[in-house]
């Protein structure tokens, strides 16, 4: 079924420092379609992400749950942890299992999947990341930085999510490992999953597709074009 | 290893024969290494993930020693001439509590007069946009900002190289052009050694030497028509770039 996330009204205030990063902003984000979201640094870019995956609750406003029989109803922290999937900057910082193998399946193993399925969803998601089946039996740090982001990627996209937000997801990946992802977000697409960008690299983005979500001064401004972004900040 | 200080070439770090092996690793991950990284230019590494770059680049500023072979670096009044190397990973480079102690950090173990020391703060805080933010602590801050910290804290030592790891990976368009030409305005005074893979940058490069999969270097050679550096470089066709 065809979900929508509604942003609504949605504010945040730093506990710390009292800045107000999200000043009622909007937006929606469809399971099916990949969500470009771009801004300057400090921004809050990734404080949104980290909000709309539910590890913690706006100061203000909502996230909304439209489900394809016109059902509108707010999803709160924990039911978004389970519709969400989420990457950090630098995820394969957080590396903490034996094998490659363990890494990617982690999630699988904690919700009881059976082995040959998770061989299964394994082999599957190395594959659309274009990782070498010997990797999975290596030690996660001794694989290289481009390779790690992958396995760092694999172990959330093996997860079955509505929507996954990659956070920084390329920065420092070379042509290949960009191409690789953005294959991974091709399939996740083709199989009606939701899929939100975070990034500053418009030339690979503007040619992996996607509409560009901006977020500036507080606000989410839908379909942005990428030059108009470019030109404001005297980028080009 | 060898490391030489030569003050008979005293704007050149020199690599001779370097190789370089991982502890407990069969084969070596850069292979009789052979360089040449001049002041006043912009070198560009290139190469795909895993090729060895980074530690290069640590090797380039005498951080890590090659397995066999020479570096030699220039001299200067105080010994080895300054190198300055912004890491990939900026979490990994910053140490201090908050903006203005790891600005000050380098600066106060080359012992640099207190007056001295807060002008220059003062100065590279207004030129990466970090004036308002001295106080605020490194935790706080953005992916992208702490990339500008990284690499203020290693302008501010005025090196006379100054070797890059990827460094405008996490900063917006504004300051990703904004850095660009503040890196090329250390030109002349400055050798640069430039990791990138961003097809603006590395159009600046005087040279650029391709880190290959066996560790050698493969393409070494300028910006040319054929744009022969673009395929055998970064793996694809010619493109338009934004």
């Amino acid at each position: 079924m065809k979900l929508t996330i509604k942003v609504e009204g949605l504010s945040y205030r730093y506990p710390q420092t009292n800045r107000m990063v999200l000043d009622s902003a909007e937006c929606t984000i469809k399971t099916g379609e990949i969500v470009n979201l771009i801004g300057l640094a400090e921004s809050g870019k990734s404080t949104f992400c980290r909000l709309m995956k539910g590890f913690e609750e706006p100061t203000g406003g909502r996230f909304a749950l439209l489900s394809g029989d016109g059902n509108v109803r707010t999803v709160r922290g924990q039911e978004r942890l389970n519709l969400m999937g989420w990457t950090p900057p630098l995820p394969e910082t957080a590396f903490f299992a034996e094998t490659v193998y363990d890494e990617i399946a982690f999630g699988l193993q904690n919700q009881g999947v059976e082995q040959a399925e998770q061989r299964q969803k394994v082999e599957r998601v190395i594959n659309l990341l274009a990782l070498a089946p010997e990797l999975l039996s290596r030690y996660p740090q001794t694989l290289s930085g481009g390779e790690k982001r992958r396995v760092a990627l694999a172990s959330i996209a093996v997860m079955d999510y509505q929507f996954y937000i990659f956070d920084e997801p390329t920065a420092g990946l070379d042509y290949n490992g960009v191409r690789a992802f953005e294959q991974l977000i091709s399939q996740l697409q083709t199989e009606g999953k939701g899929v939100i960008r975070v990034g500053h690299d418009l030339d690979n983005m503007k040619r992996a597709g996607g509409r560009f979500l901006l977020l500036e001064q507080g606000k989410l401004w839908e379909t942005v074009k990428v030059e108009q972004y470019l030109e404001r900040y005297g980028a080009v | 290893m060898v490391e030489r200080y030569s003050e008979l070439n005293p704007e050149v770090i020199s690599l001779e024969s370097v190789s370089y092996r991982y502890p407990n690793s069969t084969s070596d991950l850069l292979k009789d290494i052979n360089l040449t990284l001049p002041q006043g230019k912009i070198v560009i590494l290139a190469g795909a993930n895993g090729s060895g770059k980074s530690s290069l680049a640590k090797i380039i500023a005498g951080l890590v020693s090659p397995t066999t072979g020479t570096v030699t670096f220039p001299s200067s009044e105080s010994g080895r001439a300054m190198v300055g190397l912004v890491l990939q990973n900026p979490t990994e480079q910053l140490i201090s509590q908050d903006v203005e102690s790891e600005l000050a950090f380098g600066l106060e173990n080359h012992a640099i007069a207190p007056a001295e020391m807060a002008q220059r703060i003062t100065a590279i805080a207004e030129q990466f946009g970090l004036t308002e933010r001295l106080s605020t602590p490194i935790e706080q801050l953005s992916d992208g900002l702490k990339q500008l910290v990284a690499i203020a804290s290693a302008v501010i030592l005025q090196p006379q190289f100054l070797i890059l790891d990827e460094p405008t990976a996490y900063l917006d368009p504004y300051w990703t052009v904004r850095i660009r030409k503040t890196i090329v305005s250390f030109l002349p005074q400055c050798g640069i050694v430039w990791i990138t893979g961003s097809i603006p940058e590395v159009l600046l490069a005087d040279t650029i030497y391709c880190l290959e999969s066996d560790g050698t270097i493969g393409y070494a050679g300028g910006i040319d028509s054929t744009e022969r550096w673009q395929l055998e470089c970064y793996g694809f066709q010619p493109m338009k770039t934004v």
